[in-house]
């Protein structure tokens, strides 16, 4: 079986912190391409929660690529974006609950009976103050 | 944007097949049945010790052999299986009630302004009778708690005080101390005693709240807003006057976690605001109190997710014929 690499994915965000309802600014890459077997390229912004509890998670914006509907040919690479956020939930670092936002890209390949998947995250304040 | 709907899951990796779910069935029965064979022919030779051996070696080699063949096969399959599975993101957003499409840009949640902030927790008020908004106590009530104290402070020790008494028994017909008995039963007394006292503590909440009768509170705006300034209003039907009547804003961190095979709930005050102190209220420290307080700027905003919250409450303090009294009633504090 041919091994292929694992892709190489980058997300920069043009700033650590935004405002409320303000516009998430970025850009993702994969590095070479998406893999030629791809199954899915999946970009979401959401938030989730850690801490004691079982995760939460919600899903502000979601783009999905894939190869058989002919989008995954199609997908800029790089692929800048932006995203208008939500007023909340804000970013959040309690004792028990801790509430992240981030911007995420899932890239699932692989031959059929061996799907490989590789996620890169890049974290983000969503804070009123617009300061982390 | 169209309006074509999403594509339905990828279907999971194949399952090894129900033929070797048979083959496996029917190697286990035949492997017992020879277990019982052999363990059937040691206890007729006489070989007693060999009985348990005969039995359950064959089916503890079948076992082995059998994860040997299909564990990889088993492991590969619930591997390929989730990574076929939807995402968690594309499950949330799909969730939503949006819609997802593929390759474009999926509307944003709140562009209906229907929900505006739909993770902000909502407590729910009544319209009040001296300013706009009642608010609901929260938790449960002194009765309550008493009744809930009594029930399980009777059940324990029920069940302990037949120990106790059998304990004593002992010491009666034998003379002379049951050391080791009392040195075991002396925990479990102790936490008798606590129940008991436990109790007796929400006995007397609930004597004070009958004392005190009804204490309302309403409140000029809600959900409130940190920096506004809210006028607050509160008043009691019983006969006995609160006194050093305090307000406080307090937070609280709710987390539900999988322990085992139940549900938890922790929970954790985080932050607390003064907003009425008694000491500095020109007009007394009793009821009825009517008094504008300022919200405190940079709160986080109530948060209401399912195994998450963050809760915002107006805690009521005061004393009452040299009584604590304290009550919570649920408040919801917008983002600014």
């Amino acid at each position: 079986m041919i091994r292929v690499e694992e892709p190489d994915i980058r997300i920069e965000l043009a700033t650590e912190a935004f405002a409320p309802s303000g516009e998430l600014a970025g850009v993702f890459v994969i590095a070479g391409g998406p893999p030629p077997d791809a199954r899915s390229v999946e970009f979401s912004v959401m938030w989730r929660t850690s801490g004691k509890g079982t995760e939460d998670i919600g899903v502000a914006h979601y783009q999905a690529w894939k190869p058989g509907d002919g989008t995954l040919a199609s997908m800029p690479n790089p692929n800048t974006f932006t995203v208008t956020l939500p007023n909340t939930p804000w970013s959040y670092d309690g004792t028990l609950v801790k509430i992240h936002w981030l911007a995420r890209v899932r890239v699932r390949y692989g031959p059929e009976g061996d799907t490989r998947e590789v996620v890169q995250d890049a974290e983000f304040a969503l804070t009123p103050s617009g300061r982390v | 944007m169209t309006d074509e709907p999403l594509d339905p899951p990828p279907a999971a990796a194949p399952w090894p097949g129900s033929a070797s779910c048979g083959l496996f069935v029917f190697g286990f029965v035949v492997t017992a049945l020879i277990g019982m064979g052999l363990a059937f022919w040691a206890a007729v030779t006489g070989n007693v010790v060999l009985v348990p051996v005969g039995f359950f070696a064959p089916i503890l080699v079948y076992g082995i052999g059998s994860a040997i063949v299909f564990g990889p096969r088993i492991v590969r399959h619930m591997r390929e299986a989730s990574r076929n599975a939807p995402s968690p993101e594309s499950v949330a957003a799909v969730a939503h009630g949006e819609g997802v499409e593929l390759g474009t840009k999926v509307a944003a949640p709140w562009e209906d302004v229907a929900e505006v902030n739909p993770t902000v927790h909502d407590a729910g008020t009544t319209p009040g009778k001296v300013l706009a908004y009642r608010l609901a106590q929260v938790g449960m009530t002194p009765g309550c708690r008493f009744g809930c104290a009594v029930a399980v402070a009777i059940f324990w020790n029920a069940i302990l005080s037949s120990f106790v008494i059998d304990a004593f028994n002992k010491w009666n017909r034998a003379g002379q101390i049951p050391w080791l008995d009392m040195l075991f039963l002396t925990p479990f007394v102790l936490v008798g005693l606590l129940m008991i006292g436990t109790a007796f503590f929400f006995g007397v909440r609930w004597f004070v709240s009958t004392l005190t009768g009804q204490v309302a509170v309403e409140v000029s705006a809600h959900p409130m807003l940190p920096g506004d300034v809210v006028r607050i209003h509160i008043a009691q039907t019983g006969t006995f006057r609160l006194v050093r009547v305090a307000v406080l804003l307090v937070c609280t961190e709710e987390a539900t976690y999988i322990a085992g095979t139940s549900k938890s709930t922790a929970k954790k005050e985080v932050a607390k605001h003064p907003l009425v102190d008694p000491g500095a209220n020109p007009d007394g420290d009793g009821l009825p109190l009517t008094t504008d307080s300022t919200i405190p700027t940079g709160l986080m905003h109530s948060f209401d997710a399912p195994n998450n919250k963050i809760k915002w409450v107006l805690r009521v303090t005061a004393r009452v014929m040299g009584f604590s009294f304290s009550n919570d009633y649920g408040v919801t504090v917008n983002p600014r």
